[in-house]
């Protein structure tokens, strides 16, 4: 028996080693924990949730070759000059200042990206929604053409006429361009279907996303740019979507203008739609390392040391009175300004205020030397720019010790520009109507300033630059003025082409039905 | 006797066999400190940019390469931006590293197609990967192993650990493909002091 049995031993031994081994290589594991389509988007915490994709897209607004760029260093209140090696970057500033830009130029071609990025976005949910068959996801799927529609509203006040891709599973790989006409109808039909169907709170369940309010504001900014878009105004349209926000009482306007732009400016009662911005959590604003000086990292404590680049054209900065409580007091020689301002302008300090910071390498032709000294004199566009020239972007609240990415949140949206949009609208029907002048002068009395007696466009233009600096609104503002292609400081208009940016070099490269729009 | 060495030997292969089924993370951490093991560093990146790189001398070689029209300042004015040729359509990325002591010890990339729209399916993130892929191997030789995804979006992911170069390649969005290049030996000693 025993000489049966060894054999027989090495044979279990054998067969159980092959039985046991693959899980030697099989590296498979049944995960419990991940997201998957048969586990998730089930209940509605989870579908806000999966909704969040298509808002963290909106954090590359303010991104330094982003929408933010193209709709202020192309316009007359934002420069970013060329200080010697500093920002040449191939010529695209100047070029964005000057409106020599290329359809290759990195302003225009991330702009694109961001915005149809966001529309992919929309897309994508929205087809995984459906999917679901879910009621729940009814609201939600509102929400996201709205958003979509919104992303549509940029693309069709910056391109003009852009594809309109609704599916994500299907689309057609090469679409021709909608006419800027045919955007304008898709984002009104769009905001108007999706306005029963989104939520009607005004609170913390809604901030930083599409409500019923949001998709009014939308819809005044379409209306009040209507004759820019299709060349038939629609004022009366304009100033009934700004009635239902303002008739809504959900909002009012701050007694302090800096409130809007405070670290902790969420709970603003101005905020209509806003991007909940965080150092850690939801980076991409970083005005303070864009505008502010290496040096100012001695004001702020800053994590690290600013870019020294965008600041203000020296017309605008005095388009201010001085009593103007928004353009504050320049910092003196006896010390850094108690009176807050949208700018940081004059004798540079260190966080105590107490120690005046100099620049050891001043310049040869540097006006005061070793100080450090912001002036809202720019001595030239490019290449030699003076570190110290231009009056610096501190309309936001710049936070001690703080990071490159900043925590205030950005108002797209808020109180003070339905308020200006109406009056606009009112006046464009009838120039002398007491309605828009009173709510012109409301906002000017906020600022400290004396009433208008009567509106022009050159005053309300110039009111709503003073109000709305690095709010991403002066690019259009400027063409719906019919001042865009004028000359100012620098630059001269190539010609009303400009209005529209180019399509993308690469986006034509790689889809023959595109056409480039006229001029480029 | 025999029975109970019967029983022993039956026994330690089972224990064996049991203790071999690792999960991937466990799998891979024995590939990560075999690799350690090794002493072998590999420190090269790209462009002349290494791990262990002074965060001085990288500034004054983008400098010197931005001054030649190489690379240009990148989206958010956070990275660096250069344009790909390797690919079959234009492409570009976009890198800024990580540093500690003031030196370089990580090197996120993100990639993209320039001519990326929610219609060109061609220019998708899932076709990018391989793309990326195939450069990382060029750049750093074949040896990817493929992770793989278990959420509905995006593709899987790629891994290779070279020494003490770790490479990881994963779909971040439909338009962007990320590869994140650490030290590991920086890593570790990093993570130790916390």
């Amino acid at each position: 028996m025993n000489k049966y049995l060894f054999p027989l031993k090495v044979l279990v031994i054998v067969a159980l080693c092959f039985a046991i081994m693959p899980a030697c290589t099989n590296l498979d594991e049944e995960l419990f924990s991940e997201v998957t389509a048969d586990n998730f988007f089930q209940t509605e915490e989870e579908l806000i949730s999966a909704l969040g994709a298509a808002y963290t897209s909106l954090y590359g607004y303010m991104g330094t070759t982003s929408l933010y760029a193209a709709q202020e260093v192309s316009s007359d209140e934002m420069v970013v000059p060329t200080r010697g090696p500093d920002w040449g970057d191939g010529g695209h500033w100047v070029r964005l200042h000057q409106h020599l830009w290329t359809t290759e130029d990195p302003t225009v071609t991330n702009t694109w990206n961001f915005l149809f990025a966001g529309v992919n976005a929309c897309n994508r949910l929205i087809f995984q929604f459906e999917e679901l068959q879910n009621p729940l996801t009814d609201p939600f799927i509102g929400e996201l053409r709205a958003l979509r529609a919104v992303y549509y509203l940029w693309l069709m006040d910056l391109y003009g006429n852009v594809p309109i891709v609704t599916s994500f599973a299907d689309a057609n790989p090469t679409p021709q361009n909608n006419a800027r006409s045919e955007v304008y109808s898709f984002v009104e039909g769009e905001l108007t279907a999706s306005l029963p169907l989104v939520s009607a709170n005004v609170d913390g369940s809604t901030y930083g996303r599409i409500n019923q309010m949001v998709v009014q504001m939308a819809l005044a900014k379409l209306y009040l740019n209507a004759e820019v878009y299709t060349g038939t105004p629609q004022w009366q349209k304009a100033i009934t979507a700004c009635d239902a926000i303002i008739n809504s009482n959900n909002y009012s306007l701050e007694p302090n203008y800096f409130a809007n732009f405070n670290l902790d400016n969420q709970g603003s009662s101005e905020m209509i739609f806003a991007i909940p911005y965080d150092a850690v959590f939801a980076g991409g604003f970083n005005i303070v390392m864009q505008s502010l000086s290496y040096i100012n990292q001695q004001t702020y404590n800053l994590a690290a040391q600013p870019w020294n680049g965008w600041c203000t054209l020296e017309d605008f900065y005095n388009s201010y009175e001085d009593t103007d409580l928004r353009k504050g007091q320049p910092n003196t020689e006896n010390g850094p300004s108690t009176v807050r301002g949208n700018f940081l302008i004059g004798p540079q300090w260190d966080v105590s205020g107490k120690q005046r910071l100099e620049d050891a390498g001043f310049e040869a032709n540097d006006l005061d030397g070793a100080p450090y000294t912001f002036r809202a004199q720019l001595n030239e566009l490019a290449p030699n720019a003076w570190r110290e020239a231009g009056a610096r972007v501190a309309k936001f609240e710049y936070e001690i010790g703080g990071q490159p990415n900043m925590s205030n949140d950005f108002p797209i949206y808020r109180y003070t520009d339905v308020l200006m949009m109406k009056a606009e609208a009112l006046w464009r029907i009838n120039p002398g109507d007491a309605e828009a002048l009173g709510l012109i002068n409301e906002v000017r009395a906020r600022a400290g300033v004396s009433d208008f007696t009567e509106l022009t466009a050159d005053n309300l233009l110039a009111e709503r630059g003073r109000e709305f600096f690095v709010e991403c609104h002066r690019r259009s503002d400027l063409i719906r003025f019919g001042v865009f292609t004028s000359d100012w400081w620098e630059k001269s208009s190539p010609g009303e082409y400009v209005e529209l940016f180019p399509i993308p070099r690469a986006q034509v490269d790689a889809n023959p039905n595109l056409t480039q729009n006229p001029g480029y | 006797m025999k029975r109970f060495s019967f029983v022993l030997i039956f026994l330690s292969i089972l224990f064996l066999s049991y203790s071999c089924e690792t999960t991937p993370e466990q799998e891979y951490r024995k590939r990560e400190a075999k690799e350690l093991a090794s002493g072998v560093r590999n420190d090269g990146l790209f462009l002349g940019i290494y791990l262990g790189m002074s965060m001085d001398d990288f500034y004054a070689h983008c400098w010197e390469m931005n001054k030649k029209g190489i690379i240009m300042e990148g989206a958010s004015n956070t990275t660096v931006y250069y344009p790909i040729q390797e690919f079959k359509h234009p492409a570009s990325m976009e890198f800024y590293p990580s540093s500690e002591n003031g030196l370089v010890t990580a090197m996120p990339i993100s990639f993209y197609y320039d001519g990326w729209a929610p219609w060109n399916k061609d220019l998708q993130a899932d076709k990018l990967i391989l793309e990326v892929i195939s450069l990382m191997e060029e750049w750093y030789g074949p040896g990817f192993t493929e992770i793989e995804n278990p959420t509905p979006v995006g593709s899987n992911a790629f891994l290779k650990v070279d020494g003490n170069r770790r490479i990881t390649v994963y779909y971040v969005d439909d338009s962007k493909v990320k590869v994140d290049i650490v030290d590991l030996i920086a890593l570790n000693k990093s993570e130790k002091k916390k």
